[in-house]
């Protein structure tokens, strides 16, 4: 076996641990399965086992008898180095078997900057890059995840796509490959051919007319593991996840989780009961997060908490709950030493932007949080906005340094801790994502946000607030790769190949590298950032909400502009 | 108190000290057996482990101690049934207070395997009979520090591509790891350590834990 012969050449890498394998709760891998199952994310150990949806297939698919699922991650820099000079192919982490001898290898695909990444752990694998110079001796190559929903730009790297909700298409995908396999018959195409007729199954050889997302109907009787797989390390979130619901229904017109993740459906409190306490014994984590696109939309989140505090309480267990309202009731549940700091998602600085966009938050409802959660002891507010939002003015900005003085003079004078306020503003780059009203939208240009951003440094610095901001350029790019079509294929492997990978770490993002890419290809990165006209790469997707909605959406916020700036 | 010797091996080496800290906390959880918390604003479950082995020194002689009112038997059979593979309780003991493994430990003997069949070392004339032995290192500054720790080297012998070497250990340190380096490099010996496991801790006096405080 070839990772044994880097065994002991573990220690010259950082956090060797990431390499070993043998986590706690990971299944027994079954030898003889039909189908062996390869489930890769194309990040590093830490990131990828912070992953809730990865997770959740991982134990689907071994718990079926016939199929045996195994990890691999991307290997850091120093670990790659080791597996290049010995000769060591990329490998799962559980049996440490070379990817290139599992039936199916699928890859998770969370943000568009981790596309290099897919490139980089094929070229590990040594596995060809395309799926048109992949013969019958290797693996079927799929990605899932909500990338997934613009599949284009990577369609050349793989045979299939699941868009949507993976827990029923995977399992369904697996037992096809079984029959045909046992029966004898596999071939791929043959295989293609009659996946392709699953919903939620985008075949790229034969780029149907329109494909429907999956969805799995009762989240409430889906499956969702409780004895999870621990990480040999700490990872980012270092706790237990219990999945409350999935969707969300505010419909922030900027945001794409919120369209393609539609209709809201819910598990039931007593389901979640019952997984919690399920999860706390399993797993041994002293903190317990209810995770979903925005929990206190939950309808029953306090009858939830009235029944799941007493059990926490007794295992010792913290709840947590991404971005508390500190108004409402569910504060009193939340322990105190998690107390102090409050988060908003602000967005946009003026109301009239908000009301573009869609963020139903007020100045008066951040401002009366602050003052209740002030008095009651919290010396800590984060404030996040996005630069570069349809509509947006020099007003819109301005009013964020108005915002940030209003915080500051509410704590001076309702404050009971004698702390200083810890203030923080951060700011990412509006991205048009596909399925969102503002899909067509141009992307700011990077100067200008540039300049925004020196403007909030410099302001902010005045007041003594801490600032951190996101790359404009990174966002760039990651705009040109969600909105592409077939033509990117080409770009992402001239940018691996020149040396891109990991770029969702600021320090490994070579953008001079992407934008000679490009232009080796002909493209120019302002032209693919402009307002997008025409027909759109994604029409032959459908996530549930139609153009014509998205349209309109988009029309109700232009209406939204005018009518304020005729009013003024 | 219990008193717990554990095992980490099978690739366990590769954990941090403060992840294996982890895995037990978690262990204690799943496994249903209560610690005792420390006081204060923030209560942390109350263990109090030895001197941390360096990343990637395997073990076969671990010991902490741990503040709970549960048997012996159950802390050894439950955390068992809650470990990874390579993580394993050998021993346990109920004990009345604290032994402070941490400050009692004074050696520990280690086995060194090579990736190739060693020369012969004449580790008697040219290291145990002399008074001096010098370890050299490189600081974090990017310097050479050379330092004589011939007092933390107890026993030393070579049995084929295995040396066996009791060296100090908590006080008075010396790394299992950086002495095998530093033997090879002597020699102008090109093969690489393969596997460091601790076997045995002893006190300061070369009394082994095993016989002091689990018989
Ligand atoms: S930004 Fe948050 S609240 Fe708004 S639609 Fe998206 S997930 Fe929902």
């Amino acid at each position: 076996m070839s990772f044994e012969k880097i065994k002991h050449l573990l220690l010259t890498v950082d956090k060797p641990a990431r390499y070993i394998g043998g986590e706690f709760n990971a299944p027994k891998v079954k030898n003889n399965a039909d189908c062996k199952f390869l489930m890769c994310f194309p990040d590093v150990y830490d990131v990828a086992l912070s992953n809730l949806g990865i997770k959740i297939l991982y134990h689907l698919l071994n718990e079926k008898k016939n199929v045996s699922c195994e990890f691999a991650f991307s290997p850091w820099f120093d670990m790659e180095k080791l597996m290049r000079e010995n000769g060591v192919e990329l490998y799962s982490l559980e049996s440490k078997t070379p990817a290139k001898q599992f039936d199916i290898i699928g890859f998770s695909l969370q943000y568009e900057l981790s596309y290099t990444n897919v490139l980089f752990m094929l070229d590990l694998a040594n596995i060809p890059f395309r799926a048109s110079e992949r013969g019958e001796e290797f693996p079927l190559v799929i990605g899932g995840g909500p990338c997934a929903v613009n599949p284009h730009p990577i369609s050349d790297f793989f045979d299939l796509f699941l868009i949507g909700d993976g827990e029923e298409v995977l399992p369904k995908l697996c037992d096809e490959y079984t029959k045909l396999k046992n029966n004898g018959t596999y071939r791929k195409s043959d295989f293609l051919k009659i996946v392709a007729g699953i919903e939620g199954v985008f075949v790229t050889s034969l780029n149907q007319e329109s494909v429907k997302k999956a969805q799995v109907k009762d989240l409430d009787k889906t499956y969702f593991p409780t004895k999870v797989i621990l990480p040999n390390l700490e990872v980012v979130h270092n706790r237990a996840v219990l999945e409350v619901f999935r969707g969300c229904a505010k419909g922030c017109r900027f945001c794409q989780a919120g369209f393609i993740c539609r209709p809201m459906r819910f598990r039931k409190v007593d389901t979640l009961i019952d997984l919690a306490s399920r999860v706390m014994s399993d797993i041994g984590y002293d903190e317990i997060s209810l995770s979903s696109l925005s929990t206190c939309d939950y309808p029953h989140l306090k009858e939830l908490l009235e029944k799941l505090k007493p059990i926490a309480d007794e295992k010792k267990v913290n709840i947590a709950l991404p971005s508390t309202r500190v108004d409402s009731f569910e504060s009193e549940f939340i322990d105190g030493a998690r107390k102090s700091s409050l988060t908003f998602a602000v967005e946009a600085g003026t109301q009239r932007l908000r009301d573009v966009i869609q963020k139903n938050i007020t100045e008066e409802n951040i401002l009366l949080s602050c003052k209740k959660a002030f008095e009651s002891g919290y010396s800590g507010v984060k404030l996040y906005f996005m630069i570069g939002l349809p509509t947006e003015t020099e007003e819109d900005v301005k009013e964020i340094i108005s915002l940030t003085k209003k915080i500051k003079w509410t704590y001076k004078q309702y404050a009971t801790n004698k702390k200083s306020l810890r203030l923080t503003v951060s700011s990412s780059v509006f991205v048009p994502k596909p399925f969102t009203p503002f899909q067509r939208e141009g992307q700011m240009h990077l100067e200008e946000v540039m300049k925004t951003q020196n403007y909030l440094k410099f302001e902010l610095r005045k007041l003594g607030v801490k600032y951190s901001y996101h790359d404009a350029k990174s966002s760039q790019i990651e705009a040109i790769l969600c909105r592409s079509g077939r033509e990117m294929s080409n770009v992402i492997e001239d940018a691996y190949r020149s040396g891109c990978y990991f770029d969702a770490w600021t320090d490994k993002f070579h953008y001079d590298k992407w934008i000679e890419a490009l232009k080796k290809n002909g493209l120019d990165p302002n032209e693919l950032t402009r307002e997008l006209k025409g027909e759109l790469p994604w029409n032959n997707i459908s996530v549930g909400v139609s153009q014509e909605f998205l349209e309109n959406e988009r029309e109700k916020a232009y209406k939204l502009r005018e009518e304020q700036s005729e009013s003024i | 108190m219990v008193i717990v010797k554990f095992e980490k091996v099978n690739m366990r080496e590769f954990i941090p000290h403060l992840d294996i800290m982890r895995v037990f906390n978690m262990a204690f959880r799943r496994s249903g057996l209560k610690v005792n918390y420390s006081e204060g604003f923030n209560p942390h479950a109350l263990f109090f482990f030895c001197q941390p082995l360096p990343l990637g020194v395997a073990s076969r002689a671990e010991y902490f101690c741990v503040s709970t009112s549960e048997t012996a038997e159950d802390v050894k059979n439950k955390l068992n049934e809650n470990l990874p593979k390579g993580i394993k309780i050998l021993k346990t003991k109920t004990v009345d207070g604290d032994p402070n493994f941490a400050a009692n430990c004074g050696r520990a003997d280690y086995v060194v395997e090579f990736d190739e069949v060693l020369p012969y070392f004449d580790l008697k004339n040219t290291i145990l009979k002399k008074d001096e032995f010098l370890l050299t290192r490189i600081d974090k500054t990017g310097q050479r520090k050379t330092k004589n720790v011939r007092n933390s080297i107890f026993k030393l012998s070579q049995n084929e591509n295995k040396l066996k070497m009791q060296l100090g250990y908590g006080n008075e340190n010396l790394r299992a790891d950086a002495m095998s380096k530093q033997i090879l490099t002597n020699s102008a010996t090109h093969s690489m350590v393969k596997l460091i496991t601790k076997i045995k801790t002893y006190d300061k006096n070369g009394v082994d834990f095993d016989k002091k405080y689990f018989s």
